[in-house]
């Protein structure tokens, strides 16, 4: 048989280089994974592209005839602004702040959780609702508690005797920035105590009756088995909570704008606003893309951490 | 290699790296040309001429009966419930067979925001309710039609208030006109009648008055304050008033900002120690903005504020007809006032096929007719001047103390600088806030506020 006449052979009969089997076997693993790359592709990938590219020219939506090329111009401009270093503080005071409380407040809550009493069930339910409603609800109605003139919290602390006239909560730097924070920690808990309700209920019990055995105290038992027990889920969930309260806008956008003067103005806000009044979408997404990297370098320093203790 | 690695044979030519790469590069240049890489598409017709109807080439050359013209209007409401507009629209469209309206309402707060994306998108209506300080924006981007061909040779031009049409062309009589006057508000002092009486105190035609009035009510025992002062968005309206009426001037000739000149610091300073030192404001007061000076007037915690006629119903509801009075903007040291008068205007855009067509329905909407139809349906004031002395607008006690301080009427002095929307929304409130928390000095405030309008 000469050679071309084998090939036609071996395509017949499915072994050839462009046969349907082979074909099938080199791009199948392609196409089965093209729909989940291109909708990564479409909403992570093509928008971080698209903002990037934005941070590097003079993007402004009222001027859109002069768009063009600007290299660093933009990020020069957010690191020379004084504001920008303020929100960036303030960035940082935000969620330290509220990760912190919102853990050690989910922690006892999912400790408590844990426990067997009547109506278990139903507080489960209601510890979840500052999580299930809306971010624009919470900002709406924190606004009405810390209202300086018929707010509710001024009400109550009158009557107890801890305040003689109203607070304005909203109106000065020094309580702004707690009071918004107060609000968000309140929101965002449930999240940690039911993520960690569930670790808490993965931990076998045997372990704690060997720990019974070995003598360990309460105390003991909770720092030597059950944190370990539930280590992975805390740096899952914290750093899912860092990522998430680094980026909010919303809550503090009703509260207080970003005010009073910038004392509530963290990073994305900032980005909010030069985006949104500005209409700098340039300027904005150099701010936008300064905080991504920030979160890069945290998330990549955490989970490096995560690493070497595992090691 | 896997056990599975060894059973299969090894593919030449592709790499794993390679395959995906390419998808990548493929899917990303796919997504970049279906958003159109990016590039924003011009409006239509922004070069300056009129695009042709698209259908009336067809139209021409086949005989058959002329499609009316479609006119597409945006607009936004503060009552929706009510169907003041669909009637207007309805009736238009029953009178005027080659002209066709359709109305979007859109939301008041992302209005700017529709209307710029709109715009640039190439989609934009044909006519538009706007504000005086997006004109500046607007214009740079080419997308305003100029109105005064069409307005020269419109036959009721000469009834409606000059103020008004000055105001379309941002106050400056060699500027274009961007747009028409619809209808207006203008601000005035509202305060406690009863709370007056019963302290033994005049209306507050006068600053002294205004200072003398606020604290002898302020009284925070009883969460009781002289003036709701707005700090937050919008706020610079109650200080522009305020600063000119004691004798400053907002701005020089060529419209750059004078807040920092040396001789204005005292009347800074008088507005700043409204809260600092005479403490006549409710201590919220740098933070409040629309909403809460509201709250504030319908739970008797204050006694005066500025705004204008759309709130008197509700604050009359609240604090009861006979106790709520309205006044000019108190007379300063040297008796000027200055009033805040906000004429709201409807543009046309130069993307809008058939110009004439939507200058028809623009201008019947200006009609005495419409204008009394829908400032009496609205509540709201009419730019016409024969329809202003109609019974209706000189017996309501708040649209007569509107209309007899027409001598003291003033649009914001900054709607050409292109700066000026930014600094409403974001400079004055930061400012503001900042100056009457004591964190910012008189100077500071001065400056930071000038600054933000100077190029």
């Amino acid at each position: 048989m000469t050679q071309p006449a084998a090939a036609a052979a071996g395509q017949r009969k499915g072994t050839g280089p462009f046969s349907f089997p082979r074909l099938w076997r080199r791009l199948s693993p392609y196409i089965l994974v093209s729909p989940a790359v291109s909708v990564v592709l479409l909403i992570v990938a093509f928008p971080l592209l698209r903002a990037i590219i934005f941070s590097l020219q003079h993007y402004q939506l009222t001027d859109l005839k002069n768009v063009h090329f600007i290299g660093l111009a933009n990020y020069l401009r957010a690191f020379r602004e004084p504001l920008y270093w303020s929100a960036l503080r303030t960035s940082l005071v935000w969620v330290v702040g509220i990760v912190s409380f919102q853990f050690v407040f989910g922690l006892l809550i999912a400790l408590l959780l844990n426990q067997t009493f009547r109506g278990r069930a139903l507080v489960r339910a209601v510890v979840l609702i500052p999580w299930v409603v809306p971010s624009a609800i919470v900002g709406l109605l924190w606004k009405w508690i810390y209202d300086g003139n018929v707010g509710v919290l001024n009400d109550l602390f009158k009557r107890f005797g801890l305040i003689s006239t109203n607070v304005p909560w909203l109106t000065y730097g020094e309580t702004a920035l707690p009071a918004v924070m107060v609000a968000v920690i309140w929101a965002g808990t449930p999240f940690f105590a039911i993520m960690l309700l569930a670790a808490l209920q993965a931990v076998p019990g045997e372990v704690y009756e060997a720990a019974d055995v070995d003598g360990a105290s309460e105390v003991q038992q909770f720092f030597y088995v059950t944190i370990p027990s539930i280590m992975s889920t805390i740096r899952t969930t914290t750093l899912l909570r860092i990522i998430w309260v680094a980026n909010y806008v919303d809550i503090i956008w009703i509260l207080t704008g970003g005010g009073p003067g910038y004392a509530t103005t963290t990073l994305p806000v900032l980005a909010f606003v030069e985006a949104m009044r500005g209409l700098d979408f340039g300027f904005a997404s150099a701010i936008s893309i300064t905080l991504a990297l920030l979160l890069v370098g945290v998330v990549a320093l955490y989970l490096r951490s995560i690493e070497r203790s595992r090691a | 290699m896997t056990p599975n690695d060894a059973q299969q044979p090894r593919v030449p030519g592709i790499t794993r790296r390679q395959a995906v790469t390419a998808l990548g590069v493929g899917l990303t240049g796919l997504a970049l040309t279906a958003c159109g890489g990016g590039k924003p598409a011009p409006a239509a017709g922004s070069g300056g001429a009129a695009a042709p109807a698209a259908g009336a080439g067809a139209a021409a050359t086949t005989a058959a009966p002329k499609a009316p013209v479609k006119i597409k209007h945006w607009l936004w409401l503060d009552w929706p419930d009510r169907p003041t507009i669909q009637n207007l629209v309805k009736k238009f469209n029953e009178t005027h067979q080659s002209v066709q309206v359709e109305i979007e309402v859109i939301a008041a707060g992302s209005s700017y925001d529709k209307i710029l994306a709109a715009v640039n998108a190439g989609d934009a209506p044909d006519t538009c309710q706007f504000t005086p300080a997006w004109f500046p924006a607007f214009d740079k981007m080419g997308a305003i039609q100029y109105l005064d061909d069409f307005y020269k040779n419109w036959k009721s031009k000469d009834g409606v208030f000059p103020k008004a049409v000055s105001a379309m062309r941002m106050g400056n009589d060699k500027s274009p006109m961007y747009a028409v006057p619809w209808w207006m508000l203008v601000t005035y002092l509202y305060y406690r009648k009863d709370w007056f009486r019963d302290l033994g105190l005049k209306a507050p035609e006068t600053q002294e008055d205004f200072l003398n009035a606020a604290k002898k009510i302020t009284d925070p025992a009883r969460g009781r304050y002289g003036y709701a002062l707005r700090g937050a968005r919008h706020g610079h309206s109650h200080y522009f008033m305020l600063f000119e009426s004691r004798g400053g001037k907002l701005a020089d000739e060529q419209g750059n900002p004078l807040f920092d000149k040396p001789e204005y610091e005292a009347i800074n300073q008088w507005y700043l120690d409204l809260a600092l030192v005479h403490k006549v404001v409710p201590p919220t007061a740098p933070t409040d903005g629309y909403a809460e000076i509201m709250n504030n007037m319908k739970a008797a915690k204050a006694a005066m504020t500025f705004h204008h006629v759309w709130s008197s119903q509700a604050l009359m509801e609240s604090v009861g007809k006979d106790n709520l009075g309205a006044v000019m903007t108190p007379a300063g040291p040297t008796g000027k006032r200055w009033t805040e008068f906000s004429p709201v205007p409807m543009t046309m855009f130069k993307s809008t096929r058939d110009k004439e067509a939507a200058w028809t329905w623009l201008s019947w909407l200006l009609e005495p007719e419409q204008q009394d139809y829908w400032c009496q349906a609205e509540g709201t004031l009419p730019v016409q001047q024969a329809v202003a002395k109609q019974e209706f607008y000189q017996t309501n006690p708040f649209m007569k103390i509107s209309l007899d301080a027409a001598d003291t009427w003033n649009i914001f002095p900054f709607l050409e600088n292109p700066k000026f929307a930014k600094w409403q929304e974001q400079t004055w409130p930061a400012t503001a806030q900042q100056a009457l928390t004591g964190k910012l000095d008189v100077k500071g405030f001065g400056k930071m506020l000038a600054d933000g309008l100077r190029a």
